[in-house]
């Protein structure tokens, strides 16, 4: 049987994510029309792949059961001083901020300039874990990398940045 | 010969500057761990909308040159593959770093892609036009069960389990199903959103898969940093002992390599491998491979640069990818209005044997490159991440939006680069995914035209000999797992009985 070195809880949680998604496309592809003019209709290709796609997804959910069964807190490994350490709340907070900047603009609070600059001083600042002293090296960045963007998109390709 | 008008117009001054450049940034990204050929590719795709097509295909093979070469680069230095072409370079490519002989592994693995890239050329400009002429007598249901090939091997073979692949490969094919349907023109699995009637676009569902899921993991792991790297002073440029003490390797890990391009959905890692494992098995001396020894930098080098030459065959002439690349470039003809198949050396031969021309001339650029300059572009290992994906993530937001003006696309982008990472934690190959995103209004179109020929029967499918071939690859790429767990089994058994 194969093996799989991921963490079964988000194997699980994608594999019942997945199944639900077929769900859906099943719900959307019933409400389409029967076919007329040829055999197969627009509804098949969908409802077949939707069908394979919940059948395997059901494989893996039975296969990673006993993973799941045997799953219990790992013993703590003996920590590496030296060894860099993850960061996933930093990249929730990046996220978050791709996602204010992208929103920030959609919704035309900003335009690209100042959401644009706004957005790398943010992220830059996050990703160098709040380092006061390199913010003005940040600062001149965003500038610089903003104004070109835009220079660039406006002058070079001709289009219009919100 | 419509090969040299294309050779001819690519050494004129701005598709030369365009190859050049493509080389070159495709090195850089290349030899930087977290940022991948791939990445620089779909970031580079948005602003080739405003080339002529011919010019913006070269310049995206000359990345894709330049990225599967420049990766040897953190490879050898860093024992920290670039990408995954390169992780077999490692194995004696950073020994040999450690010995001191950093400079003699950069020049035998720069010399063994250049080599690769020459040979598998040969190859792809001899087979290419044969192959087109054959494939344009292909139906529907060859197609159909070519796509349905390529799916499933790059499921099987590609990495990881045959189960996820495939679940990846209808996911992808799935999420291409929203949108106007190409046989009825009535809206399809929109739920109501006007968004969907245009479908979810290539370029959006590219970039997030690859792009936006490499920056959060780069992001998580914003703190390892590449240790420094002696590169010391030595003779980079191998002699003509070298090259004939290497030449019956160079010759197998190009055909290795090409061959193993050639097959649907196997990428140069494979080929890699592969080359690896038979330069140690042909080797008098396979004990010393992983300790520095030079044929194995060989082997790695020169397959994975072949492996890309063999790929572009089956892309220009069956509009079939071999690899995530391939794809893409696929993409890149579909945005540029080009059919992709054996059709585009009738409709559009500029860009077929431009593929072509931009392939020699990409590998002679990254050897002059490599070669003068790999000491200075060693340095962008250690450029500050905080720069490099602030500014990649203001390219993709910024990208997406100029091509469609909307921001939809660029909503959509983020939705796929969560779905992507999730993905990828849950050792998922993407791969599979974004192939079956881009091949599967291939197969719909093909399955769908081709029932209607037959008035709704299968039967073709086992009559023509092609399609039944193709088929019965399919079938055995599925089994194969099984089949080999099997025998291997049955191996082990046997041993213990005789024990």
């Amino acid at each position: 049987m194969e093996t799989s070195a991921a963490n079964p809880k988000i194997e699980l949680a994608l594999a019942l994510a997945l199944i639900g998604f077929s769900g859906v496309i099943f719900v959307g592809a019933a409400g389409l029309p029967e076919p007329r003019f040829e055999p197969l209709g627009s509804a098949a290709v969908p409802r077949m792949l939707a069908g394979l796609m919940a059948c395997l997804s059901a494989i893996w959910v039975i296969r990673l059961l006993p993973a799941l069964r045997k799953a219990h807190p790992a013993p703590a490994a003996p920590l590496d001083p030296e060894a860099p350490k993850p960061h996933p709340g930093l990249a929730v907070a990046v996220l978050l901020a791709v996602f204010a900047f992208v929103a920030v603009m959609d919704f035309g609070l900003a335009s690209f300039k100042v959401a644009g600059i706004g957005f790398v001083i943010l992220c830059g600042f996050l990703l160098t874990h709040r380092d006061l002293r390199k913010l003005p090296w940040i600062v001149g960045y965003a500038v610089v990398l903003v104004l070109a963007c835009d220079f660039a998109f406006t002058r070079f390709f001709y289009i219009n940045l919100p | 010969m419509p090969f040299f008008d294309a050779l001819f117009y690519l050494l004129t001054p701005l598709p030369f500057v365009l190859v050049f450049l493509g080389v070159a940034l495709g090195i850089v990204v290349g030899s930087i761990p977290g940022l991948t050929t791939t990445m620089l590719i779909t970031l580079t795709l948005p602003l080739t909308f405003f080339m002529d097509s011919v010019n913006a295909i070269m310049l995206l093979v000359g990345m894709y040159v330049g990225g599967v070469s420049g990766s040897q680069i953190s490879a050898t230095l860093l024992r920290m593959p670039g990408t995954p072409s390169s992780i077999m370079t490692t194995f004696d490519g950073y020994p040999m770093t450690q010995q001191g002989r950093a400079a003699r592994a950069l020049g035998l693995g720069i010399t063994a892609s250049f080599v690769g890239g020459m040979i598998s050329f040969l190859v792809l400009a001899l087979l290419a036009p044969p192959f087109s002429r054959l494939a344009i007598t292909f139906g529907p249901w060859e197609y159909f069960t070519m796509v349905l090939m390529a799916l499933v091997m790059l499921s099987s073979l590609s990495q990881g389990s045959l189960l996820k692949g495939l679940i990846a490969a209808c996911l992808g094919m799935l999420i291409h199903m929203p949108g106007i349907d190409p046989s009825s023109g009535m809206p399809r699995l929109t739920f109501g959103v006007d968004a969907f009637e245009g479908g979810l676009s290539l370029l959006p569902v590219l970039i997030g898969a690859f792009a936006i899921s490499q920056i959060i993991k780069d992001i998580i792991n914003i703190d390892v940093r590449p240790p420094k790297a002696d590169l010391a002073e030595g003779r980079m440029l191998l002699s003509l002992g070298d090259c004939r003490r290497h030449s019956g390797n160079f010759l197998r890990s190009s055909l290795i390599g090409t061959w193993i391009g050639i097959l649907p959905g196997i990428g140069s890692n494979i080929a890699s491998m592969l080359s690896y494992s038979a330069a140690r098995s042909a080797s008098k001396e396979p004990e010393k491979f992983g300790t520095g020894h030079e044929p194995g930098v060989v082997a790695a080098e020169t397959a994975n640069n072949a492996a890309v030459g063999g790929a572009l065959i089956p892309l220009i002439t069956l509009g079939i990818p071999g690899s995530v690349v391939d794809a893409i470039l696929i993409g890149a003809l579909i945005i540029h209005n080009l059919e992709p198949g054996p059709l585009l050396f009738i409709n559009a031969p500029e860009v077929a044997y431009g593929v072509i021309a931009a392939y020699l001339v990409g590998n002679l650029i990254m050897f002059v490159i490599m070669m003068l300059a790999v000491r200075h572009i060693a340095k962008v290992l250690y450029v500050p991440r905080a720069f490099l994906l602030t500014s990649i993530l203001v390219f993709c937001v910024i990208g997406i939006f100029a091509v469609g003006n909307s921001f939809f696309d660029v909503w959509v982008m983020l939705a796929l680069g969560l779905l992507g990472f999730v993905m990828e934690r849950a050792k998922m190959p993407l791969g599979p995914f974004v192939i079956g995103f881009v091949l599967a209004p291939i197969a719909e179109e093909h399955l769908r035209s081709g029932l209607m020929s037959t008035g709704g029967s299968l039967e073709p499918l086992f009559t023509r000999p092609f399609a039944a071939s193709f088929l019965a690859i399919s079938i055995a790429s599925l089994c194969w797992p099984a089949i080999s767990t099997w025998l291997r089994k049955r191996r082990a058994g046997g041993k213990v009985a005789q024990g």
